[in-house]
């Protein structure tokens, strides 16, 4: 089964693609200090707006500081946190979706009825809410992506329970013994995991835009922090003359942000089998929010 | 029978959310900011002294426990009075009405283009199915997806009122200048609309009814548009609303971006000066008009849906 899922990604040449970029991407981030030549929030105004050249490649911003420089550091605030978050929310949905799904009644309600609200709740509303009592930045910020982004995951994982509970091998689990603890860890659990796999994939996508488009308005990182977001937002004053400032950064989120989603739509062509497809199609069509 | 049971019973779970709203809302006046008295002060231009905190202190009551601290609170924002803005010193409520109309106009006009947009390209792309144009929608739709509307926006104003000149850098929420900014902000939605929509059509082009259709001599692409298409439809309606509500909470990048003053922007601005009242009073009143869609969206599921009384 893992074989085989392996070689079918594999053999998905925009899955690989968007792999190869997330990989190099990775790479950069990790060794930003050893690629870029420039301290990120180093100021040199008396070499500020500089075009490009061979020592600042796309020139610098309205501070001096060396704009690829700070695209390179910025890999850190929104990839590396963007895949950290994920993986937070990971821990919070899914054991939650396990409990509702496992053992209903009160548990399931309580959860499903929590994840009603935290599905609907608009999150500019909460950021606001967040931001307003802890102040601005990114790790308060990243509070509210948990908040409400556990709730998708829970429901997936509370649904595939339900149906795997009524399947024979865990009936026949059950009726040789097994313990619960064995019933969940080994037979239920490993079983839920792909809609989640690929559906997290995808949200670290939405996760990188949301950071970008919070730090944008001056809700999550602050300057003079090289986020994609922040950046933009300083070159939205020389929009008419150094358009260089916003076009970068803004390409930056979007190859990261589409590299994840091919990577995605390989995982889900690879891990679902095409009737569970539409499935998974709609519950991520929820929007982006 | 059933049905009322049900309809009460989803109104009724509105109060708990009601009671979590306007709590989150009230303690984010006590908390943030430090001390309220002295903030009050400060907005008032009085110079901070232990004489005058305490004498604001009294004035605002906030001498009293918490809860009824609360209370009285409550009472007001009940008839959304959520006291003056620091800033502009005119009434929240107002603040917030002159500014609710520029929003409500920016999310009707992209829930409007998104559905123009998206209807006849699903219905197209369901009904050639694999052709190039199914292909090219389909490509187009997930980097639609994929774009965050602050950059597009920033794009589109670069490109229409910089390099062309044919849009005005500054929209200042005229209707004539709705194009843009409505267009930025639909875009995402109207890739999502599109996916789902076709893929309904798909699974509805598979239902008897098209068949039965189709033998009585309907052509295909009939057959889809007059009973596919309304089948079709009505999952996306809980799709849009939501998107819609969301988008009445203010879209604070794209407000941001094109000069648009809505309430999103003006929220956002008042957070950063740390103005409370008009935060509280945002977070109510934005909360409420969406629990009200919401609500609205399940109760028309609720009345369409034939399967709620027979479950």
């Amino acid at each position: 089964m893992i074989k085989n899922t392996g070689r079918k990604l594999l053999r998905n040449k925009s899955a690989m693609f968007g792999l190869m970029i997330i990989l190099i991407l990775l790479l950069m981030g990790l060794f930003a200090g050893r690629i870029a030549s420039h301290d990120p929030t180093l100021v040199d105004i008396t070499n500020k707006l500089a075009p490009s050249s061979k020592e600042y490649p796309l020139g610098t911003d309205q501070m001096g500081r060396c704009i690829l420089c700070r695209l390179i550091y910025g890999i850190e605030i929104s990839m590396f946190t963007a895949i950290k978050v994920t993986f937070i929310i990971l821990l919070v949905g899914v054991p939650l979706g396990m409990i509702a799904g496992y053992c209903g009644g009160i548990a399931d309600n309580l959860v499903m009825r929590l994840a009603d609200i935290a599905s609907t709740f608009p999150s500019t509303l909460l950021a606001l809410a967040v931001v307003g009592i802890f102040g601005p930045s990114l790790d308060h910020l990243v509070l509210v992506f948990i908040f409400l982004w556990w709730a998708p995951f829970a429901r997936m994982v509370r649904s595939s329970v339900i149906k795997l509970k009524e399947t024979e091998f865990v009936m026949a689990a059950e009726a040789a013994g097994c313990s619960r603890r064995d019933i969940i860890m080994k037979h239920i659990f490993p079983n839920t995991l792909s809609p989640v796999i690929v559906y997290a994939t995808l949200r670290i996508a939405a996760v990188i835009t949301h950071i970008a488009g919070f730090s944008f308005i001056g809700l999550g990182s602050q300057p003079p922090a090289p986020d994609w977001g922040v950046m933009l937002n300083d070159g939205r004053q020389y929009i008419d003359t150094h358009p260089g400032m916003l076009f970068w950064p803004g390409l930056a989120i979007v190859i990261v942000v589409f590299a994840f989603n091919l990577f995605g739509e390989g995982l889900n062509d690879a891990l679902i089998p095409a009737e569970e497809e539409m499935a998974v199609v709609k519950e991520t069509g929820d929007s982006n929010e | 029978m059933k049905r009322t049971k049900l309809v009460l019973n989803r109104i009724l779970q509105i109060i708990p959310i009601l009671l979590i709203v306007t709590i989150l809302a009230f303690v984010l006046s006590n908390v943030s900011a430090g001390d309220v008295a002295s903030v009050t002060l400060q907005s008032r231009g009085v110079q901070v002294t232990e004489e005058n905190l305490e004498a604001v202190r009294e004035e605002l009551g906030l001498n009293a426990p918490m809860p009824v601290q609360y209370w009285n609170w409550l009472k007001k924002a009940v008839c959304f009075d959520f006291g003056n803005s620091f800033q502009t010193n005119r009434p929240v409520s107002e603040e917030i009405l002159s500014r609710f109309p520029a929003t409500l106009k920016l999310a009707l006009a992209a829930t409007l283009i998104s559905l123009l947009m998206a209807i006849p390209l699903a219905v197209f792309s369901a009904r050639y199915k694999d052709s190039l144009f199914d292909h090219a929608v389909r490509a187009i739709s997930s980097i639609a997806a994929t774009m965050p509307d602050f950059w597009l926006g920033l794009m589109l104003l670069y490109l229409f009122a910089v390099e062309w000149k044919i849009a005005p850098v500054i929209s200042g929420s005229r209707t004539e200048n709705i194009l843009f900014p409505a267009f930025t902000l639909s875009v995402a939605n109207t890739a999502a609309y599109t996916r789902v929509l076709r893929s309904n059509l798909l699974d509805a082009a598979r239902g008897d009814y098209i068949i039965a259709a189709r033998a009585r001599g309907l052509g295909k692409s009939m057959a889809l548009m007059k009973h596919g298409l309304k089948n079709a439809l009505l999952p996306l309606i809980t799709l849009v609303g939501i998107n819609f509500g969301k988008m009445l909470s203010g879209q604070v990048a794209v407000e941001t971006i094109f000069s648009w003053n809505g309430i999103g922007q003006f929220a956002v601005n008042c957070m950063k000066q740390k103005d409370l009242p008009v935060i509280q009073g945002y977070i109510v009143v934005v909360s409420i008009t969406y629990i009200l869609i919401n609500l609205i969206l399940d109760l028309i599921y609720m009345f369409i849906d034939p399967r709620i009384d027979s479950e």
